[in-house]
C-alpha cells in the first residue's frame, strides 16, 4: 500500500497505520448502518474483515444500501457481495472472511475479530452479540436508528461502545429490562421500520470514529465506554445523559472472570 | 491451528507497574498470570490473561548471575494456581519484563532458564496451555508449551484489549 | 448472580439425564441435558435450558429447547436462534405467571404446555 494514499491521515500517529492493518473488524449487519461502516473502514486502510448476512439486495434497500445498485437488485446480489466489492475495490490485498447466515449460526470467524460493529434490528440480538465479544474480550460497537411518531416523525439514534473491561449496554442504560419487553411484546417484530441513509451515515461514521481512536489512541481520551444518543431532527450527537458525569464502577453484568468459553457447573 | 493472547488493558497496565517496581536485590521482578484457553478445537485458539500474581518480595533468591531467580514456594504458588486452573482450563504464564523500547525476545538466560517452568504446569493442568510472556515497555512476545514437541512454540499475536488497543504482531494475518 | 434453594434445585434432576448451572450476562441458568418431554412429542428427549427468572424480555420464567419441538398442538415458536452458552436455542410463548411455584413445578409447568390443547 502506498503512503500517499494515507498521508492525509499521518496525524492518527506514526504507528497507526500500521496498527489500522494488523486490527481485525468484524461488521454483523451489512445494511444501512454497516455498509457504510466497510465502506469507510476500506478507505481508511483496515485489511481484515469479517462480515455476517444472510441477506440479498432488494428494491426496498437501495434508499440507503451503500454501495447497491440497480444491478445487484435485478441480481438478487447477496449484501455480502456488495460489501467485498467495496472493500476489494480499494484494499485488493485485504483478507475478508464473508459469512453467509446469522451470525449464531457460525460463530467462529467472529472470535477472530478485535473490534465488532453490530448494525441489528433487535435489541435482544445486540444483546447476544455483547456477551459473545464480552466473553471473548472484544470491543463492541453497536449502531441503530428509528423514527417515532409522526406529527412530525422524529429521527433518532445511537452509538454505544461497550468494551471488556468497561460498563455494559446494561450499566449505561441502553439496554433496559423495559425496552426487551416492550420488544418481546411486539414478538421482537422490526416490521419495516423507516430507514434512511443520512442519518445511517452520522451514526456509522460516529462509530467509525470511535473505532480509530480505539485503534490509534489519536485523541488520548482513553475511553472504554460511550453512549451517545443522535437527535436527527436537531442534528445532534451528544453523550446521553445518564452517563454525563456518571462514575461506572466494574461491570456487574460481565464480571471479570466470567471470560471465555461458558463453564457449566454439575450439580 | 494459530494461537492469540489476549489481555485486558487494566490488568497488562497493573502487571507492567508492578514488574517495574524495584527490588531489594533482584534485578528483575516476576509473576504469573492465568491464561484461559478458549475453543481449543478451532483454527484459531485464544488465551485470555487474567488473574496476575506477582511473586512476593521475600520469594526471590539473592543471585548475581540472572535477572531474577525465584525459590520453591514461589514455585509451588504457581504450580497450585495450576492444579487449580484445571475445571476452568485456566493454564499458567510465567511473566517478567525487559524494561527497554520496542520488540523484546528471550536472553540466553530466558531462553536457558524458562523453558524448564512449563512442562512442570502441563504434568498438573493438562487441558490447560501454561507458557512465557516477556513485556518490554511498549511491545510483547509470548510463547505457548507445545505437550505434543515438548518445547516452547512462539505466539504470533498479542492483543492488548483496552483504550487503545495495541497489537503485538510478527506476521501476516491469515 | 441470582442463587436459588439447593433443595429445589436438586429437583430439577428428575427431569433430566444431568444438571448443570452457567452464569450469563447476570442471570444464573439451568442446562437440563436429555431433559424427557412429554408423550406425542418429537423428539421425546432433547436439552433444554432453564430460566426461572424475568431477565426483560416479559416472562418470568421461560425454558428454551435445543431444537423446535413437534407437538401434539400449534405453539408459537417465536424465539427462535437465541444465543445462550455459546448455543442457539428455541423457546415458545408461553407465560407462567405464578410467584409461589417452585423450580420443579415451574419446569413442569412449561414442559406439560407442549401438549396442553390451549
Amino acid at each position: 500500500m502506498s503512503t500517499e494514499r494515507f498521508k492525509r491521515q499521518s496525524f492518527l500517529g506514526a504507528n497507526s497505520q500500521d496498527q489500522i492493518a494488523r486490527t481485525v473488524i468484524g461488521v454483523v449487519g451489512l445494511g444501512g448502518g454497516g455498509s457504510h461502516i466497510v465502506q469507510q473502514l476500506a478507505h481508511i486502510g483496515f485489511q481484515n474483515f469479517v462480515l455476517y448476512d444472510d441477506d440479498v439486495v432488494e428494491d426496498s434497500n437501495l434508499n440507503r444500501l451503500i454501495g447497491g445498485t440497480a444491478v445487484d437488485e435485478r441480481s438478487m446480489s447477496q449484501k455480502l457481495y456488495v460489501a467485498r466489492r467495496m472493500i476489494f475495490g480499494l484494499q485488493p490485498q485485504a483478507n475478508v472472511v464473508g459469512v453467509p447466515s446469522k451470525w449464531q449460526q457460525d460463530p467462529s470467524a467472529l472470535q477472530r475479530c478485535n473490534i465488532v460493529f453490530g448494525c441489528m434490528e433487535t435489541l435482544l440480538a445486540r444483546s447476544e452479540l455483547e456477551v459473545f465479544t464480552r466473553r471473548y474480550l472484544i470491543h463492541y460497537i453497536d449502531i441503530g436508528m428509528d423514527v417515532h411518531g409522526d406529527n412530525p416523525p422524529v429521527i433518532g439514534g445511537q452509538v454505544v461502545l461497550s468494551s471488556p473491561d468497561g460498563p455494559c449496554m446494561r450499566c449505561v442504560r441502553f439496554l433496559t429490562d423495559e425496552g426487551l419487553t416492550d420488544e418481546a411484546a411486539r414478538y421482537g417484530d422490526a416490521g419495516d421500520r423507516p430507514q434512511v441513509v443520512w442519518p445511517n451515515g452520522v451514526l456509522a461514521s460516529t462509530a467509525v470514529g470511535i473505532a480509530i481512536d480505539l485503534v490509534t489512541g489519536w485523541t488520548r481520551k482513553r475511553r472504554n465506554f460511550d453512549y451517545l444518543v443522535y437527535d436527527g431532527t436537531r442534528g445532534t450527537v451528544k453523550p446521553s445523559l445518564y452517563i454525563q458525569k456518571r462514575e461506572f464502577g466494574p461491570c456487574p453484568h460481565f464480571p471479570t472472570d466470567a471470560i471465555g468459553d461458558p463453564r457449566f457447573t454439575e450439580l | 491451528m494459530t494461537t492469540e493472547i489476549r489481555i485486558p488493558r487494566g490488568l497488562y497496565e497493573a502487571v507492567l507497574a508492578d514488574l517495574r517496581r524495584p527490588h531489594d536485590f533482584a534485578f528483575e521482578r516476576v509473576g504469573f498470570l492465568k491464561g484461559r484457553l478458549c475453543s481449543p478445537q478451532r483454527d484459531q485458539r485464544l488465551i485470555l490473561l487474567h488473574d496476575y500474581r506477582p511473586v512476593s518480595d521475600e520469594h526471590y533468591r539473592p543471585d548475581d548471575t540472572v535477572g531474577a531467580n525465584i525459590g520453591e514456594a514461589a514455585m509451588s504458588t504457581a504450580m497450585k494456581a495450576a492444579f487449580d486452573g484445571r475445571a476452568t482450563c485456566d493454564g499458567v504464564f510465567h511473566v517478567h519484563l525487559h524494561d527497554e523500547d520496542g520488540f523484546t525476545g528471550m536472553s540466553r538466560v530466558d531462553a536457558r532458564e524458562l523453558p524448564k517452568l512449563p512442562p512442570g504446569f502441563a504434568s498438573i493442568g493438562k487441558t490447560a496451555v501454561h507458557g512465557v510472556v516477556i513485556l518490554s515497555k511498549n511491545h510483547g512476545s509470548a510463547w505457548e508449551y507445545s505437550t505434543d514437541e515438548k518445547r516452547l512454540v512462539e505466539v504470533p499475536r498479542i492483543v492488548v484489549v483496552g483504550a487503545p488497543l495495541a497489537i503485538f504482531d510478527k506476521r501476516r494475518l491469515w | 448472580m441470582s442463587t436459588y434453594p439447593p433443595d429445589q434445585v436438586q429437583e430439577l434432576k428428575q427431569f433430566c439425564d444431568k444438571l448443570k448451572s452457567f452464569p450469563e450476562g447476570g442471570v444464573t441458568y439451568f442446562l437440563m441435558e436429555g431433559t424427557n418431554l412429554p408423550d406425542g412429542c418429537s423428539p421425546a428427549k432433547c436439552d433444554v435450558v432453564f430460566r426461572p427468572i424475568d431477565s426483560g424480555d416479559g416472562y418470568m420464567s421461560r425454558l428454551y429447547f435445543d431444537v423446535v419441538v413437534k407437538c401434539p398442538y400449534a405453539r408459537n415458536w417465536n424465539v427462535t436462534n437465541a444465543r445462550l452458552a455459546e448455543r442457539n436455542w428455541h423457546a415458545f410463548s408461553w407465560k407462567v405467571n405464578v410467584t409461589n411455584f417452585t423450580l420443579a413445578q415451574l419446569v413442569r409447568e412449561h414442559l406439560s404446555a407442549l401438549v396442553r390443547t390451549v
